[in-house]
């Protein structure tokens, strides 16, 4: 079970409070979707949930089963099987993208006390979820991210989230910058995922991601906060008469 | 030909040349713009030559020896074994001993011996290229033929306490191509000038690795004068603790050329000097060039890197392309450089960039949160960082070699 | 490149057309003024220095401190390094001071100034009568804030000052904006206390030459939390024949002021070439800015070569203050040989400097110029934009430094150099320094050289634009983000010059 206690988050640099506030449950098997007008904060809780340095909290706590992962590295925290999907996957010229998948997937099998795949044993499995996701292994071979296009830096996403098998995985905008065709692709791939033991933190703009990816709640952010929360059909509302009714 | 009297060898004129020119030089004046960052008296007398100590023996670099012909130097002096096995593999290969010219009245190396040199000591002189010009004790003499296709492996290794002073020549004739990979060891000190006559259609791809083993300085410059449609590729490689300067000038002085020059450097101590000093000139039309620098550094080392395009005039549609990075690692390091554009042509294409710092924050952030850990994620960093200059190695052992020395050095 | 060619082509608007199309004649500020001038002997020698310093009636103080940099100057040797070809300058062959007779007693106000020389002003265009500016004039198109702008100016005419607007109104706020001739004598304390602590009179050839031989300049001082309300500019005018201008300006803002400042440059064609060997000091105190503009539009020479201002200038700004700011812009396009690198040290924790220069150099002009950013403080900033166009048989190099000490942690550095050639016959060099001593900071530099995009040139032939018109568009475009820079009121007006200096280049 996931759980975000009375958090409050500052962006350091700017000494600014964005985060004034939230209380979130998510149990396994749940998917969660926050939507909210840009500079609502959302991107900040994504990054604040994943550990990136210079989101300060104030106050509040982060729990995985129960236990703070506050003090954990960003590293740790992916290795208890926290994912993010970034809305801007980052290039990384001169780093191999199978190389790098290689390495964390080990990494985290390293810290999880599970023996290191080899070479063969990793390339199966690859092909394997690539081919379901219609990455093409010339793809897998690039270096990271570097001159992807948007929908093949997110099915990028998609596939690294696929082997790392995490158990809470938060979507940041993933539909940001995506034609239907690409939204369907990157849904079909987290639908495939969803299981009993994962759950999703779906960020979203808009509510079209959520006629592919059926939430079981939907929140409302603004300012730092939940301001509503509903199920779908709160969605659907957002959509018709935008976020400005809700925000009074 | 110069035969003044019957003692006399055509190679004294040259060595009186450049010792005047090297007399006349005042070492110690440090306003100069030549040793702007690191006087010459690092590579030259100021350090004490150490004793040779055994350390950990480096990996070996293997080579394919049905691809490869080898030769030695121990001590700065050719090996007498490997230039015969060499001479018999390859008949349509010249090769000569530089102190075997001595022997010789007459070489086919006389209409070439110095050229290069002296025409870029015109545009600046370089002492202890000069020093080299005086004191050179051995090195090798290669012509290879026209259309001939050759690799080459050069190994440095000693133990001697001396600055050895070695100079080489490679003639590549037309339509030649020819590979050379020269690998430094061991204890010795090491002056060295390489001379460089690319024929119009040759195609060079060299390539120098200096172990961290080395225990002492390490000053190399490369002369070249390239002509019409020639390739040349010199990729630096350097791992000392100690002062290295890769001092790199080509003349290109047909249409057409294309020129790389490429070096990385990883220093991880304050006796490191890594100095890069490169000069292009662009002396005809249509010709291409690209620097690519790389240092990674910790732990007090310093990095210099000095490069030129120079574009004549004349050379139109001339493509300068220069890059240097600095990769700062701890405090107390130093990256600096001057990436200077002299263009005389108005058209043409030039551009340098320069960017010095430490790793990307974003970049760790990405990998971390895959569950990499920090230092991982910074060794991959790192290996990225040098990608670049890898890309430009065709010979996949010395790439797998360099990756492993890297991987070796990261222990952050 | 293609975010470059994509800003060039951004930048041509109807604007730059119309300025453009009404270009005038070549170099419109090379008349002479005919005035009864009093000359002090030809030469430099102890006899000159004290002669300058007696005819401003100095205190003994400032004497010394000027013999002391003539002693010394004696024993320089004149750079060799900068890419410039220049025959040797004959010292002896000058007068270091000439005065119009009409100043022998300082007017007191501008009305009792000479017809002659308030004419000379009027005809460059600079306001010496108290009025304002209607913004709306100028540069109406992009200028919202059509609020009447008023700019005070100190006049310097060969060696001396001429009178400076506005002083009354500054008063009253507590700043001081006069001649430093004057402020030598009214605030020893103020001048005393910063004079040479920026650029020291040992700094090098030029500055300690300008230390011995100064005859006027200006000083500002802007008092603590004062915004100034007004541009300050000074225009330095060289009339007078064989005559070397050497003008001090001092500025210091106090903590948390503001001013913005502006200097033109111009001086009558002749034959023979003139010196100019000027110092800038500006000193920055804590959460204070600074913005110095400068215009600097010196006789060039003729397309020989012949005549043309020697122009050999040191500038610098000392941000000793936190979060102190300068930012230095730059308009070159005069001058037969420009040696300039205004440079800031960045001293106060995160304070920050700028430098956005343009510099022409057509026929056979020659130009070094660039800058310096010392990074000392803990998360000091910099920015480098520098945009140099190379035309007939001119020279012009980028000369510049980034150096960040160990000490300065989590500093940046942001370059960016281009520089245009137009024709085979001219050079353009590129000399950055840059060194990096902090594992914390950051430096960026980017360089491009090329020529007139093809693309761009045809695009505007084709709209009907004559080539010579389209060059000036594109060059204009080539340096907009540096023209932006200026003070709104002079924004145009170096617009224009940058077309102007380029007549003749083409074709």
């Amino acid at each position: 079970m996931f759980e975000i206690k009375d958090l409050h988050v500052n962006i350091s640099e700017v000494e600014k409070k964005i985060i004034s506030g939230i209380n979130l449950k998510i149990n396994p098997g749940e998917v969660h979707a926050i939507m909210g007008p840009n500079g609502s904060g959302k991107s900040t809780l994504s990054y604040t949930l994943s550990g990136k340095e210079g989101y300060e909290i104030e106050k509040g706590d982060i729990e995985l089963d129960g236990e703070s992962i506050l003090d954990d590295e960003p590293d740790e925290r992916a290795a208890k099987g926290i994912f993010l999907a970034f809305q801007y996957p980052i290039e990384i010229p001169g780093v191999g993208n199978l190389s790098f998948i290689r390495t964390a997937l080990n990494s985290q099998r390293k810290f999880n006390g599970k023996d290191e795949l080899n070479p063969a044993e990793f390339l199966k499995i690859l092909r394997e979820k690539a081919d379901f996701l219609n990455v093409d292994m010339e793809m897998l071979k690039r270096p990271l991210n570097v001159g992807f296009s948007g929908g093949e830096k997110k099915r990028n996403e998609i596939l690294q989230m696929a082997l790392l098998e995490p158990r809470f995985c938060i979507l940041d905008e993933t539909d940001s910058g995506l034609d239907v065709d690409a939204m369907k692709q990157v849904s079909k791939g987290v639908n495939f995922l969803r299981s009993e033991n994962r759950s999703f933190l779906i960020i979203t703009h808009y509510q079209r991601l959520l006629n592919y990816i059926k939430p079981d709640f939907v929140h409302i952010m603004a300012k730092g906060k939940i301001i509503k929360t509903g199920g779908p059909e709160l969605a659907l509302e957002v959509e018709n008469q935008g976020y400005t009714h809700l925000l009074n | 030909m110069v035969f003044e009297n019957k003692n006399s060898h055509w190679i004294d004129a040259y060595t009186r040349k450049f010792e005047e020119s090297f007399k006349s030089i005042n070492l110690l004046d440090n306003k100069k713009e030549y040793w702007r960052f690191a006087s010459p008296l690092i590579w030259h007398d100021k350090l004490p030559i150490k004793k040779f100590q055994e350390t950990r023996s480096s990996q070996s670099l293997k080579f394919d020896v049905t691809k490869y012909s080898f030769l030695r130097f121990n001590d700065g002096i050719l090996d007498t074994e490997t230039l015969k096995k060499f001479i018999n593999e390859n008949k349509n290969i010249e090769i000569c001993s530089f102190k075997d010219i001595f022997l010789k009245k007459d070489h086919w190396s006389s209409l070439k011996f110095s050229k290069a040199q002296l025409k870029a000591e015109k545009s600046y002189e370089r002492p202890l290229a000069l020093f080299n010009g005086f004191n050179a004790g051995d090195g090798v003499f290669i012509k290879f033929k026209k259309g001939v296709k050759k690799n080459l492996h050069i190994i440095y290794e000693g133990k001697n306490e001396k600055n050895n002073c070695i100079r080489n020549l490679f003639d590549l004739e037309e339509n030649s191509e020819i590979k050379v990979f020269e690998h430094f060891y061991g204890n010795s000190k090491y002056n060295i000038v390489s001379e460089l006559f690319a024929a119009d259609n040759s195609k060079l791809e060299h390539c120098k690795i200096i172990n961290q083993d080395i225990s002492n300085s390490v000053i190399y410059h490369f002369f070249g004068n390239c002509k019409k449609n020639s390739k040349i590729k010199t990729v630096n490689f350097s791992f000392s603790d100690n002062p290295v300067r890769n001092e790199t000038n080509l003349y290109l002085e047909g249409t057409n050329c294309e020129t790389t020059v490429a070096s990385m450097g990883f220093g991880k101590k304050e006796t490191s000097i890594c100095d890069n000093t490169v000069f292009i000139s662009h002396q005809e039309e249509s010709c291409k060039s690209r620097q690519i620098i790389k240092n990674a550094l910790k732990n007090g080392a310093k990095a210099i890197f000095q490069g030129k395009i120079f574009v004549d005039s004349k050379a139109q549609k001339t493509d300068g392309y220069q890059m240097s990075n600095g990769l700062i690692l701890s405090d107390d390091c130093e990256f600096l450089v001057k990436p200077e554009l002299e263009i005389y042509a108005d058209d043409v294409v030039c551009s340098h960039g320069s960017i010095s710092g430490t790793l990307n924050e974003d970049h760790l952030f990405y990998l971390r949160s895959r569950g990499i850990p920090l230092i991982e994620a910074q060794k991959k960093l790192i290996q990225a960082f040098y990608s670049e200059i890898l890309d430009e190695v065709s010979e996949d052992n010395i790439v797998y070699y360099i990756q492993n020395q890297i991987s070796e050095m990261i222990t952050l | 490149m293609s975010e470059l060619k994509l800003e060039a082509k951004q930048g041509i608007d109807q604007q730059t057309i119309n300025s453009v199309k009404s270009l005038g004649e070549s170099y419109k500020y090379g008349f002479t003024t005919d005035i009864d001038m009093e000359y002090a002997p030809k030469g430099l020698s102890e006899e000159i220095v004290k002669l300058i310093s007696k005819k401003n009636d100095e205190p003994d103080w400032m004497l010394n401190w000027r013999l002391e940099a003539y002693k010394r100057w004696v024993k320089m040797d004149e750079p060799n390094w900068p890419m410039l070809n220049y025959k040797g300058i004959d010292y002896n062959d000058q007068y270091y001071y000439a005065k119009p007779k009409s100043l022998e007693k300082k007017p007191k106000s501008l009305d009792e100034v000479e017809p002659a020389l308030l004419e000379t002003y009027a005809k460059l265009g600079i306001p010496l009568k108290e009025q304002e500016f209607l913004a709306g004039v100028i540069g109406a198109e992009n200028n919202m804030d059509t609020k009447p702008k008023k700019v005070a100016v100190d006049a310097v005419f060969d060696s001396v000052s001429v009178g400076t607007t506005f002083k009354d109104e500054l008063e009253k706020l507590g700043i001081i904006f006069c001649s430093i001739s004057e402020a030598i004598k009214l605030y020893p304390d103020l001048v005393k206390k910063y004079i040479g602590t920026v650029v020291p009179r040992t700094d090098n050839y030029f500055a300690t030459l300008n230390s011995a031989v100064f005859s006027d300049g200006s000083f500002v001082y802007i008092p603590e939390g004062v915004k100034c309300p007004m541009e300050l500019s000074t225009y330095f005018r060289i009339n007078a024949e064989n005559t070397g201008q050497f003008e001090r300006t001092l500025i210091i803002a106090d903590k948390k002021s503001y001013v913005s400042y502006l200097e033109g440059c111009t001086a009558p064609m002749r034959d023979t070439h003139q010196l100019h060997a000027a110092v800038v000091e500006l000193v920055v105190l804590d959460e204070a800015s600074i913005k110095y503009s400068t215009v600097q539009n010196w006789y060039p020479g003729d397309e020989n070569g012949k005549g043309g201002i020697y122009n050999f200038v040191t500038k610098r700004a000392d941000c000793r203050g936190v979060n102190s700011k300068v930012m230095w812009t730059q308009i070159e396009t005069g001058s037969a040989v420009t040696w300039k690198y205004p440079s800031c040290i960045l001293r106060g924790d995160n304070s920050q400097g700028e430098f956005y220069s343009v510099a022409i150099a057509n026929n056979y002009q020659q130009a070094d110029t660039g800058t310096k950013m010392i990074h000392l403080g803990k998360g000091t900033r910099s920015r480098i934009v520098s945009k140099g166009i190379s035309a007939g048989k001119a020279q012009n190099t980028y000369r510049g430094l980034v150096n960040i000490h160990p000490k300065a942690a989590n500093s940046r550095n942001f370059t960016q150099c281009d520089s245009l050639l137009i024709g085979n016959k001219c050079g353009a060099h590129t000399v950055p320094y840059i060194e990096n001593k902090n594992n914390s900071s950051r430096t960026e530099h980017e360089a491009t050289t090329s020529k007139i995009d093809d693309d761009q040139l045809f695009y505007c032939l084709q709209r009907g634009i004559n080539e010579e018109d389209a060059v000036a568009l594109i060059i204009n475009g080539f340096c907009k983000e540096v023209l932006q820079a200026l003070p709104m009121e002079f924004a145009l007006e170096a617009q224009k010059l940058v077309a102007i200096s380029l007549e003749g280049s083409v074709g």
